[in-house]
């Protein structure tokens, strides 16, 4: 797995990177959402047994509710999660290149990435279109199945741009390897990995003061380690 | 140009392992090469508006919403104060005996498991909880980090797991029932694990001396600390055997004691922003692989290529428990590459058919190729666990880690053999309570 680049003290300038910067702010939106709807599931599903157990008045129509509002949750935070390379991927062999063929394999990857949910942008725009048509609604309160459908292409457009402006940055980075990193996730290695989980369960603060033992592997320090 | 649909299959399946080796995300190559699959049996028009209607149809089962809840409750535990109050507990009841902190450690990371699904992160909280009571106990520095490293690996036995969700919506098989099966093999991890603290720890006393003199009423005291454990075993096991709640509304009513609990130890706005944003991340990244795997899924259903490797692997003229032997230990290889997740969605769909038709038991194979991707997260080279171990205690060297770890892996391989020999330890407690 990959994470964001560590920043520098100094924010890279230029429009590409302000870009960026400003790009991420609508999917770290997007993303909020995502999990104030998970927040809003989790008091709906408790608001529900409740209901049920003790007033004998379940939410009419909740898991009609849950399922549309999954949409939310299964596709608004998409970019934000490929912007910080947490989408699976096996970085065994693109660990072991390092400069112009790590950019080369990278650039082509996000290529690739960019035709398949161009595909899906179009495709799923077509489902929608279908739903809208005929008029479908969910089996308990007839909620319409449109709006949900609709946000699909609308989430896969958001991670179109995203995986565009990568495809930007390890192009850029292919022709000169060694300008700044903008807007590409670089290849975390083991040691990374560990800070996040400790990150996670810890806090950001122990995550910062981790320190690994590097005398286990010589040489693991080359890709990810100083960037 | 017609192609035989197999041999698209296996066009296909090296396809996506080639693009996977190169870095393409997980989530996109399985798309690609399950539409251009598609695509390639039914034409260009039929197959990719098929593979459109996938993303939302596949995401929108409200069996899945489970996945969010419980991740939730994970990222939250941490800030609950859980962790502390059950070493605490479990130091001043079993103590006691040789290897006591050592194996307190391990009931309390079970415990904990059964508020956490994440198995590298609770590895991480007993780095910081008990490792220094165990150094400052005189307890060996291997042992010490060795225990911590390979007790987080409970976390994905022990429900409620996101892992097992997952397994059981890929193959369809009842989300209650993996659930329910994951916890004796957890408890039997934890028990094997005790069991070689202990008999190391009487070999060799200066491993780990015991730690006892508290009095009944400081037992007592240590319990309530340890109730919301309780209090989520309670509702996730009751809702599912009782039938009172889906498992949905049992994760979130999990999630929503853990937040109160949380919120009265102090955790601040920041910190539940982060657990949200993590949740909302780690769900998003999980519903992705999720759709796009069975976007290939679907390819692979055209195709015939499951039914033609299961027939193939039914021909080979070995006993079933040699290939399942075989089977895991391409698990066991693939672990020390890949994260879990991506494995186990790019294997099973061609591995599950032709595990069940040697006749083995869904669930049962659910749990085995579970701990057998948490052992890939305590061995070289990758071993994500002993890095976390190392990171939080830079003092102990990783290959002290690693060394300290070798026991437990023992253990592990005897666990799975255990439970290939008796698979009614998997199996009994799901019968019981859902029959």
């Amino acid at each position: 797995m990959t994470t964001t680049p560590t920043l520098s003290d100094q924010p890279p300038k230029g429009a590409f990177a302000r870009f960026d910067r400003w790009y991420s702010h609508i999917e770290d939106f997007l993303n909020g959402f995502s999990a104030f709807a998970i927040f809003g599931v989790m008091l709906l599903g408790v608001a529900q047994v409740f209901g049920r157990k003790f007033f004998n008045m379940p939410i009419p129509g909740y898991i009609d509710f849950i399922e549309q509002s999954m949409v939310v949750f299964a596709f608004f935070g998409i970019a934000y999660c490929q912007r910080l390379g947490g989408h699976v991927r096996m970085d065994l062999i693109m660990s072991k290149f390092s400069g112009r063929p790590l950019y080369f394999f990278e650039a082509l990857a996000t290529l690739i990435s960019i035709f398949v949910i161009t595909i899906l942008i179009q495709k799923s725009w077509l489902h929608f279109m279908r739903a809208w048509e005929f008029g479908d609604s969910t089996i308990d309160i007839e909620l319409p199945i449109w709006p949900g459908k609709l946000l699909i292409p609308l989430a896969f457009s958001v991670l179109w741009v995203r995986f565009v402006i990568q495809a930007i940055g390890f192009i850029r980075l292919m022709i000169n390897p060694n300008a700044e990193i903008i807007g590409v996730p670089v290849i975390e290695d083991v040691e990374d990995q560990a800070r996040n989980e400790i990150s996670d369960a810890l806090g950001k603060e122990a995550a910062a003061k981790a320190r690994f033992d590097t005398s286990y592997r010589k040489n693991s320090a080359q890709d990810g380690g100083e960037k | 140009m017609e192609i035989d649909p197999l041999l698209s299959g296996l066009i296909g399946m090296g396809a996506l392992l080639v693009m996977v080796f190169l870095g393409v995300r997980v989530y996109i190559a399985a798309t690609l090469v399950g539409m251009l699959g598609i695509v390639s049996i039914i034409g260009w028009d039929a197959g990719t508006g098929i593979v459109g209607t996938i993303p939302h149809s596949k995401s929108t089962f409200y069996s899945l919403s489970v996945l969010p809840m419980f991740i939730l409750i994970g990222y939250l535990a941490f800030h609950a104060g859980i962790t502390t109050a059950a070493f605490d507990a479990a130091k001043k009841w079993i103590g006691w005996v040789p290897g006591g902190l050592a194996v307190a450690t391990v009931f309390a990371a079970a415990g904990f498991a059964a508020v956490s699904g994440a198995s590298t992160a609770t590895a991480a909280v007993f780095s910081r909880v008990a490792i220094p009571e165990m150094l400052n106990a005189g307890y060996d520095r291997r042992l010490a980090a060795g225990v911590v490293a390979a007790g987080g690996t409970l976390a994905s036995l022990i429900p409620p797991s996101a892992i097992l969700v997952i397994y059981a919506i890929i193959v369809e098989q009842s989300v209650g029932a993996l659930l329910l099966a994951g916890f004796i093999p957890g408890i039997v991890s934890a028990l094997i694990y005790a069991l070689i603290i202990m008999g190391r720890a009487t070999v060799n006393p200066k491993l780990g001396p015991p730690v006892g003199g508290f009095t009944m009423k400081e037992r007592f005291q240590s319990l309530p600390g340890t109730l919301p454990i309780v209090a989520v075993i309670g509702i996730i096991f009751s809702a599912i055997y009782g039938g009172w709640a889906t498992p949905t509304e049992a994760g979130a009513l999990g999630a929503f004691v853990v937040f109160i609990l949380a919120l009265m130890h102090g955790m601040k706005t920041k910190a539940l922003k982060d657990a949200l944003f993590e949740t909302a991340k780690l769900t998003v990244m999980i519903f992705s692989i999720i759709w796009g795997v069975l976007v290939f899924v679907r390819f692979l259903g055209f195709s015939g290529l499951p039914e033609a490797f299961a027939e193939w692997i039914l021909a080979l003229p070995f006993p079933p428990t040699v290939i399942i032997v075989l089977i895991l230990c391409g698990y066991a290889i693939l672990g020390m590459f890949m994260d879990a997740i991506g494995m186990l969605l790019l294997t099973l769909p061609v591995v599950y058919p032709a595990v069940i038709g040697l006749g083995y038991d869904p669930i049962w194979f659910g749990i085995i190729v579970v701990k057998m991707v948490e052992i890939c997260l305590i061995t070289p080279p990758i071993g994500l666990n002993c890095y976390v171990v190392n990171g939080v205690r830079p003092d102990i060297p990783l290959m002290d880690v690693f060394r300290g770890i070798g026991p437990f892996f023992i253990a592990d391989v005897l666990t799975v053999a255990l439970f290939i020999a008796f698979p009614s330890l998997i199996l009994w407690l799901p019968q019981q309570m859902l029959n």
